[in-house]
């Protein structure tokens, strides 16, 4: 019986295997969750909102100075809260005082290579924290770096670019909506820039969103109030590689500081899945990184730093999220729980109006704005949230309207919306409403002729090229989604080695133009505001002494495109029938549920839901004629075309419907 | 008809079905060559024990004399093998040498034996699938939602020949040693109504041809020993072989290069398999294997008892261990431009996998009901699961269960199908049962919908909520190229079928089968969708086996299915019916 012998010892050989599995390979790692058990309170939008108090900020900056002390680094700290206000900045002795923008494909042009001040970028990277979450999710610039690139994943070759590609271009200084605080204006000239005292925001920030790892938000109680940035590299980059596990010194030192304020691991990044995949929210979790143990280091009063526009060195609390300080009041608005931007006095920044006159009176009126905003905010709340936590809530988001030149005539937020969402729902409004134009070619041709700083390609040309000599003759109507199309480094968006669509520069190795693709230099999207965003940044003149009233050339657009454009999609343009009279923006859920609620409330069965049955188009509602949408417009190369939107599977959260869109 | 008629038909149809000759001529006749003909003036001299075998003519079988058109009533021949020779190469019914009738070469008690055959099979399927339009651009303007147009035409030719040498007595005893080579020449042509289904790049449009060469087989079988007077042996093969670990395929069931000892003992009571399995990367579109390493290793033991329990009723005992370490050696995109490895979902970093199987299977018939049942249990580790973001304890289990009656020309069956789902995706244990390669032939084998088609999990990452040729909801890109999967929803599958004898040459088989998740949780994690019921629905598929000469040589085969959608399938891909309808052919020599 030597044969069942000789099995038994491959039986017992194999169990033994089996038991080594356990021990997993060397080269591939695994980790825990981002976020704290501990500060999982279940929120949902719905808790009350905290404030963080000064007490606490500095506790925060002394953790972060004990964790550079464990860590032998000198770095750059910053504390926001939620609206933007910067409640310190803590430069240690011999940190960085600069950092390098570095897109690290090799791009050249744009903000490739500038140089800024690192109190600039750990401003920026507190910001992106506290900008891109709420109760529902918690991002950090980890995540904005996971989701700007050309392909989401980045690295992950023929998926189509990051769902907020080009949102690094928002909440600039030269922004309309933006608000700066005049106690740190003094010897500026702010022209019209909107200045307020106290804690009213939205506050710009100084380098728009930023993709550098080391910005996280903070959270007590389940509350997202307000966000860390830390810079200490000298490199203002983003993370090319992510499906690695980085070990980042200024990420390591975020999560030391933000201890006792983590974000709920309920809300993390990595437990939000879009398109089936998961958000980076940081490569190293709390349990992998030392502690700041008691007694924390004193600060040191000269190391709390004075940033010229953001802050005078001393150290402040935040506000209260939603109450009238701080610039966002909460509201509510055809029966749904809502918060509108609000002036010094309380009052509502942007009541709705009516629209710039147009001929034959066609122009938007205040009752079809209010009927608009009604039907896109209740559209919303229906709308099942695609970056939010728990499953099934409803999607919160920033909406705007404006007219066709640009001028908000309403806006309304769901209440605890994303903060970056106000300025770019602006911006993709606008972008809509001005790539449908009828004069849109000859406003970017006279632009580029007057083009004083930086580079401004002939993007007339190309976009002619690509689609035909009517383009930008306002015989199409463009969506964000649209634009975005041709905003990519790849045309079919994604496919790694296409050409670049007309308004984005070509992909660094694929052509010997002067001027390649990288985050940090998109394309028309950046070229568009170069002047107006590097002016108050100290490059090239330190300190500014005027600050731009526009972030786009206002000789020629006026009012246009005050904000900037946006080229990732949650806008449609506005038609009276065939005639363009406005456009809506939306921002802060999924891509595709930003370019439902637009559209979707924009349409007749929207605005039916509602009960306002005789406003807008019997059929269309205010959506554009199906036969001039830019879906139309085939591109250069065979079997492909724009896209117009794309309406999400499964979106409603009181229905189970699929294919809302279809047929609208 | 006459049957050698047919035949010279078959052939014709053979030929000009795939490429193996330019010019179909139904009468191929081998005469050019050169024929070397026995004397048989000579004497012809018997093979007598204990003598010197006498000089062996060449095994040539136009130099036999046709028994048939012999005047004579005796005819000498010079072995038995000639007996029955009827002399016509084409003629698989008759001796033949090309069939493994009649030795080509050797000498006596150590004769070569060639055997060959081809198989054409023809494939033409229409069917339904949820698909999404696509993201960078569409097919037609005014597409504005998720869910695109999802019917496609699939034509598949597939050529196998098939070419074995073969040595010893392999009537009487098993043979001592053979070379078998089996290569298949696949043609695949899928029209789609939608950009990016056939490839990612929607500027490559919505039809995709594609042929390869690859085998099927291509090993050494070697007798290593006898060891009772029963001829009970120790045998091994070496090299691409088909093996199924179990009954129906449920874990393993593949055609991969390997190492594999086998044999039996106790007249026959036991046989027992150990087998190693390296296994080669596949072909996205074809499924034909790579000449590349998937970097994944399987091995297999199991026993077999026969006459366990009852009489005619067999027991096979199993451990399976899989180590798959594509993870650490980079990443893998398909053919058609889609990253497979790691696979699409999740924080998709990659992970490698050790896990060993538990398995106990039976297979017989107890009185008259027959039955099969299997039983795994899967442990060992994923070092990284995407969908959960970090390392897993692997920890699931499948049952299956088929009984089966027959009344005369009906056969009802019953069929439970059982893989654990994966109630807590974050908690690092990975309760989703997952095979290594399965092709299952159960409740309806590719007849029925569910396991017939890859249904995208559209809105949840760029793989299948279910793979072709599987029942397992794995969430994997693809059964080939894809790695095992342990987070996963799982699967209750109950089934009721009716296999009718209508006549001799035509059989019906009918199949009913609801479908519910075993736990949704893990879809609702990659959906961000909450509240997914677990039903999936029914799956309705009725198929006709018709095999007009009551042989293999040539059948047909039409099969139509359709999965109605049940409220957790609704919730992911809406309430349209999904559907396949296919005609298949095949034809052998």
């Amino acid at each position: 019986m030597s044969i069942v012998k000789f099995f038994v010892v491959v039986f017992v050989l194999l169990i033994t295997f089996a038991g080594c599995g356990d021990s997993g390979s060397s080269d591939v790692v695994s980790r825990g969750f981002g976020g704290s058990d501990s500060a999982n309170f279940g929120c949902d939008g719905t808790c009350p909102n905290e404030v963080l108090t000064s007490g606490e900020v500095e506790r925060i900056l002394r953790q972060a100075v004990a964790g550079a002390k464990i860590l032998g680094v000198a770095a750059t700290f910053a504390v926001l809260d939620r609206v933007g206000n910067v409640l310190a900045v803590y430069q240690m002795p011999g940190a960085n005082a600069t950092t390098t923008i570095n897109g690290k494909i090799g791009a050249v042009g744009g903000l490739e290579g500038v140089t800024v001040p690192a109190t600039l970028a750990a401003i920026s990277k507190a910001g992106t924290g506290a900008y891109l979450s709420s109760q529902g999710n918690g991002f950090t610039s980890r995540t904005a770096s996971q989701i700007v690139q050309e392909n989401f994943n980045p690295g992950e070759m023929n998926q189509p670019g990051g769902p907020l590609f080009g949102v690094q271009f928002s909440q600039l200084i030269c922004s309309d909506i933006t608000v700066l605080n005049p106690l740190f204006t003094a010897g500026i000239s702010t022209g019209s820039n909107l200045l307020s005292t106290g804690g009213r925001g939205p506050r710009p920030l100084p380098l728009g969103l930023s993709a550098d790892p080391g910005g996280i938000p903070l959270y007590k109680l389940g509350d997202m109030v307000g966000g860390l940035g830390v810079e200490l590299d000298g490199q203002y980059s983003l993370d090319r590689e992510v499906f690695d596990f980085d070990d980042n010194i200024e990420e390591r030192l975020a999560l030391i500081a933000s201890r006792g304020f983590e974000a709920p691991s309920e809300r993390a990044g990595d437990s939000i899945f879009v398109v089936g995949k998961s958000f980076r929210y940081t490569d190293l979790s709390y349990d992998q990184v030392e502690v700041a143990e008691e007694p924390l280091p004193e600060l040191n009063p000269a190391a709390l730093t004075a940033v010229t526009l953001f802050t005078d060195g001393t150290i402040r609390s935040g506000t209260r999220f939603g109450d009238p300080a701080s610039g966002i009041t909460k509201t509510s608005r055809a029966g749904v729980p809502a918060a509108v931007l609000t002036d010094e006095a309380g009052n509502p920044r942007f009541p709705p109006r009516s629209g710039t006159p147009l001929a034959g009176g066609i122009e938007l009126s205040a009752v079809e704005v209010d009927a608009l905003l009604d039907s896109i905010l209740f559209t919303s709340f229906r709308t099942r949230a695609q970056i939010r936590n728990p499953k099934n809530s409803p999607a919160q988001v920033s909406i705007f309207v404006v007219d066709t030149q640009g001028v908000v005539l309403g806006m309304v937020r769901s209440g605890d919306a994303p903060l970056f969402g106000i300025d770019v729902a602006l911006q993709k409004a606008r972008t809509a409403v001005f790539f449908s134009s009828t004069d849109a070619g000859d406003r970017l041709n006279e632009v580029r002729s007057r083009n004083g700083v930086g580079a401004f390609d002939d993007y007339v040309s190309l976009v002619r090229a690509f689609l035909g000599p009517d383009a930008l003759t306002g015989t199409n109507a463009f969506s964000d989604r649209a634009g975005g199309n041709m905003s990519r480094p790849f045309f079919p968006d994604g496919i790694n080695g296409r050409a670049n669509g007309p308004f984005s520069h070509p992909f660094p190795g694929t052509s010997v133009a002067a001027r390649t693709w990288s985050p940090f230099n998109t394309g028309l999207q950046l070229d568009l505001v170069f002047q107006r965003l590097v002016q108050p940044l100290g490059v090239p003149v330190n300190p500014p002494s005027s600050l731009p009233d526009s972030c786009t050339d206002s000789g020629v657009l006026g009012t246009r495109l005050r904000n900037g454009i946006q080229i990732f999609p949650g806008s449609v343009p506005v038609y009276r029938g065939k005639t363009l009279i406005g456009g809506i923006g939306i921002s802060g859920d999924g891509v595709d549920q930003d370019d439902l609620i637009a559209f979707y409330g924009a349409s007749r069965p929207g605005l039916d839901a509602i009960g306002r049955t005789g406003i807008g188009d019997p059929i269309l509602g205010f959506n554009a004629p199906p036969e001039i949408r830019a879906d139309n417009l085939q591109g250069p190369i065979e079997n492909t075309r724009l896209r117009f939107v794309n309406c999400p599977e499964s979106p409603f959260r009181d229905s189970s419907e699929q294919q809302v869109c279809g047929g609208l | 008809m006459r049957k050698r008629d047919i035949f010279s038909l078959m052939l014709a149809l053979i030929v000009s079905n795939g490429a193996l000759a330019e010019d179909p001529a139904p009468n191929v006749d081998p005469v050019e060559e050169p024929v070397e003909v026995l004397d048989l003036s000579a004497p012809v001299s018997r093979q007598r024990p204990g003598e010197d075998a006498p000089h062996f003519p060449a095994y040539v079988y136009e130099s036999v004399p046709d028994i048939n058109s012999s005047a004579s009533d005796f005819v000498p021949v010079p072995d038995r093998w000639r007996q029955f020779y009827a002399g016509k190469w084409y003629d698989p019914y008759n001796q033949n040498v090309l069939k493994g009738d009649v030795p080509v070469f050797g000498s006596p008690g150590h004769e070569w034996f060639l055997e060959t055959g081809v198989i054409s099979e023809t494939l033409l399927e229409r069917l339904k699938i949820p698909v999404p339009v696509g993201v960078p651009s569409t097919n037609n303007s005014g597409t504005i939602d998720t869910f695109g147009n999802g019917n496609i035409s699939v034509f598949v030719q597939q050529i196998i020949p098939t070419i074995s040498l073969i040595r010893g007595n392999t009537v009487f005893m098993p043979p001592e040693i053979e070379f078998r080579f089996t290569p298949v020449f696949s043609f695949t042509n899928v029209e789609a109504s939608e950009t990016g289904i056939v490839r990612v790049d929607p500027a490559r449009g919505t039809d995709r041809s594609e042929g390869d060469l690859s085998f099927l087989e291509a090993f050494a079988d070697i007798h290593l020993a006898n060891i009772s007077e029963r001829y009970d042996f120790i045998s091994s093969r070496i090299g691409v072989q088909k093996f199924s670990s179990d009954f129906r395929g449920f874990i393993y069931n593949d055609q991969q290069p390997g190492v594999r000892l086998f044999g039996n003992w106790d007249n026959n009571m036991y046989q027992y398999n150990f087998a190693w399995f390296p296994r080669l990367e596949k072909q996205t579109n074809t499924f034909v294997n790579e000449f590349e390493t998937r970097h994944e290793d399987v091995f297999v033991w199991n026993v077999y008892r026969q006459d366990l329990i009852v009489p005619g009723h067999q027991v096979q005992a199993s451990i399976i261990y899989r180590d798959d370490q594509a993870g650490s050696h980079g990443d893998h995109y398909n053919d058609n431009g889609l990253l497979v490895r790691p696979a699409a979902i999740g924080d998709e970093r990659a992970k490698n996998i050790r896990s060993t199987y538990f398995g106990l299977n039976g297979d017989g018939h107890i009185g008259r009901v027959n039955t099969t049942t299997a039983f795994y249990y899967v442990t060992g580790t994923e070092t990284h699961n995407q969908i959960a973001g970090r390392e897993q304890d692997i920890s699931a289990f499948m049952f299956a269960q088929e009984l089966s009656y027959d009344f005369d020309w009906l056969r009802l069956r019953g069929s439970l199908f059982w893989s654990s789902g994966d109630s807590d995706p974050d908690d690092g244990t990975a309760e989703g049962f997952d095979a290594i390669f399965d092709l299952p032939n159960f409740a309806g084998g590719d007849l029925s919908y569910w396991q017939r088609q890859n249904i995208p999990l559209i809105g949840g990452g760029e793989v299948f909520l279910v793979n072709l040729g599987s029942l397992i909801p794995n969430l994997r890109p693809g059964k080939e190229e894809g790695q095992s999967n342990f987070v996963n929803p799982g699967i209750r599958l109950y089934n009721l079928g009716v296999d009718v004898e209508l006549t001799q040459e035509m059989k019906v088989i009918s199949n009913a089968s609801y479908l519910q998740f075993d736990d949704t949780a893990t879809l609702e994690k990659v959906r961000q969708l909450g509240g997914i019921d677990r039903e999936i629905g029914w799956d309705l598929s009725v198929g006709v086996l018709y095999r007009p000469f009551l042989n293999n040589n040539v059948q047909f085969r039409l099969g139509a299915s359709s999965l109605v959608p049940g409220d957790g399938l609704e919730t992911l891909y809406g309430d349209k019916t999904l559907y396949s309808v296919f005609s298949n052919m095949i034809l052998e020599y």
